[in-house]
């Protein structure tokens, strides 16, 4: 048990090592401006489509778990008067950013990985490479990019539907009126506590991009590159993007300021 | 797509008859579910309570100078709320992902029909075991999680606004009633889970990239269900406490 403790937490490190090196190389290639901006356009594009329905169901039921999460409240403390000041907190700060970067975690990340792996399996990433050009940033890096874009992008209408979600339940399960939540919202809630949401959805973007791209690429410098060694990056991508998501959330809760 | 869903229900109804399940496939695929989830579980489950628990005790201090309540509340929150969900989305993409690609590489290779020829019964021998493994290993895992959360929160408190564990600490304020809404929260999203999985591996046609694919639709399929059912399960259980 102690081997196997040992050899997971070496490969964990192994993982974060091997992050953090990505991490600086696509700052550099950023600071350089060596990143295929077409490509990177490209992919935000595509990825943010691709991931529309998902985020749009998600902040549906997300709204549906915050109304109800600040409605027991409400009934137990007779607190209506903060329920849509509690509600924007979490739709735009704490809950909804979690669960919104677990669905990045689901869709982009997850397709990138897939993709990135397919590309190392069939050694089409060596096939750039032969004819001169670098995979990562004309490849790699443009993905990374549009999976903290993509997090950017989504961040303010996925939140936003995610309140508006939370009033309307709120007012027809229970007794919450809406022009009390609104009012709530504009009396209570100051612009730090947005600013905090979107730093929080766009660290959880980098974190996303970073393990989806780690994991797919590395199916490169494996000897097994059969479909199953495909569906094991996918899977490495999505634990290394959740505990990197929530892990960054507890840190910058534990730093943050109360909003 | 009827296939898949003869396959989903056969795999479904043998689940149902766990008991004439083989038990060396059962164990093994309890065995990937709980004890290589744990540690995944403990850190998330912990890593979100940490982050709520230390938010919420700043909040009520700021606002009501009273950080007494807060350890009954944050017990509620793990049992009936955050716990089984933050389960339920390790589950999805831990579990679900590896599942998935699993089904899709033995479809796109076509070991399911060939077992299935040879009598071997790959809805029993397989897909089932996966079933009943998911659901058994969601509950225990969801009570690990309910472990991690407590523990989380006690440190936290602790370290940053120095309040006993003793005084956080406040089992009464768990119902019965909230934990068989956990347990029910857990054993859906093992259910939720193993249906993403299976639905998308076995729709995996043609090698490498039907793998990819199976994993990235299985993984967004069992996060998007999950979320649906705490949403929904949370209103059903808001309104049946209601007056």
């Amino acid at each position: 048990m102690l081997v196997a403790l040992g050899e997971a937490v070496g490969r964990r490190a192994g993982d974060i090592g091997a992050l953090l090196l990505s991490a600086r190389r696509a700052l550099i290639a950023g600071s350089r401006l060596r990143v295929d901006l077409t490509e990177t356009l490209r992919q935000t594009d595509r990825l943010f489509v691709d991931a529309l329905p998902l985020f749009t169901v998600a902040s549906v039921a997300v709204g549906g778990v915050v109304a109800m999460q600040g409605l027991n409240y409400v009934a137990r403390y007779s607190a209506s008067e903060v329920f849509g000041w509690a509600a924007a907190m979490s739709a735009y700060r704490d809950v909804g950013p979690l669960l919104l970067g677990c669905g990045l975690a689901a869709r982009v990340g997850a397709r990138t990985t897939a993709e990135l792996a397919v590309m190392a399996a069939r050694d089409r990433l060596d096939a750039v490479r032969a004819l001169g050009i670098d995979p990562e940033p004309a490849v790699v890096w443009p993905r990374l990019v549009a999976t903290v874009a993509c997090s950017v992008l989504f961040w303010a209408p996925a939140c936003t539907l995610v309140l508006a979600v939370a009033f309307v339940v709120a007012s027809l399960v229970g007794d919450q009126r809406l022009a009390t939540s609104v009012w709530s919202v504009a009396s209570y809630v100051h612009a730090s506590t947005l600013l905090q949401g979107l730093v929080r959805m766009v660290l959880f973007g980098v974190v996303v991009g970073l393990a989806s791209c780690h994991a797919g690429v590395a199916v490169a410098t494996s000897e097994d590159r059969s479909a199953g060694a495909i569906g094991r990056a996918v899977y490495a991508g999505a634990v290394l993007s959740l505990a990197g998501v929530v892990m960054t959330n507890a840190v910058l809760s534990l730093l943050g300021g109360t909003g | 797509m009827s296939a898949r869903v003869a396959s989903l229900g056969g795999a479904s109804r043998a689940a149902l008859t766990w008991w004439r399940l083989p038990p060396g496939a059962l164990l093994q695929r309890l065995d990937e579910v709980v004890p290589r989830s744990v540690p995944l579980v403990i850190v998330t489950v912990a890593a979100v309570g940490c982050a709520l628990a230390d938010q919420a005790a700043r909040q009520a201090l700021r606002l009501l100078g009273d950080q007494s309540f807060i350890g009954p509340e944050y017990i509620v929150l793990g049992v009936e709320e955050f716990g089984p969900l933050v389960v339920a989305l390790t589950l999805s993409l831990r579990v679900g992902a590896g599942f998935a690609a699993e089904i899709a590489t033995l479809q796109s290779e076509s070991t399911l029909d060939a077992m299935a020829l040879f009598g071997q019964e790959p809805a029993r021998r397989v897909l089932a075991p996966m079933g009943v493994a998911l659901v058994l290993g969601a509950v225990a895992l969801g009570l690990v999680g309910f472990v991690a959360w407590e523990l989380a929160g006690m440190a936290t408190l602790l370290l940053r606004s120095e309040v006993s564990p003793f005084t956080f600490f406040h089992p009464e304020a768990v119902r019965g009633a909230g934990v068989v809404l956990m347990i029910l929260k857990c054993a859906a999203a093992g259910a939720i889970v193993f249906a993403a999985a299976t639905h998308a591996g076995l729709a995996a046609r043609g090698g490498a990239v039907a793998v990819g694919e199976a994993a990235t639709k299985a993984v967004v399929g069992a996060v998007l269900g999950c979320l649906i059912m705490s949403a929904a399960l949370d209103m059903l259980w808001f309104l049946a406490r209601s007056p």
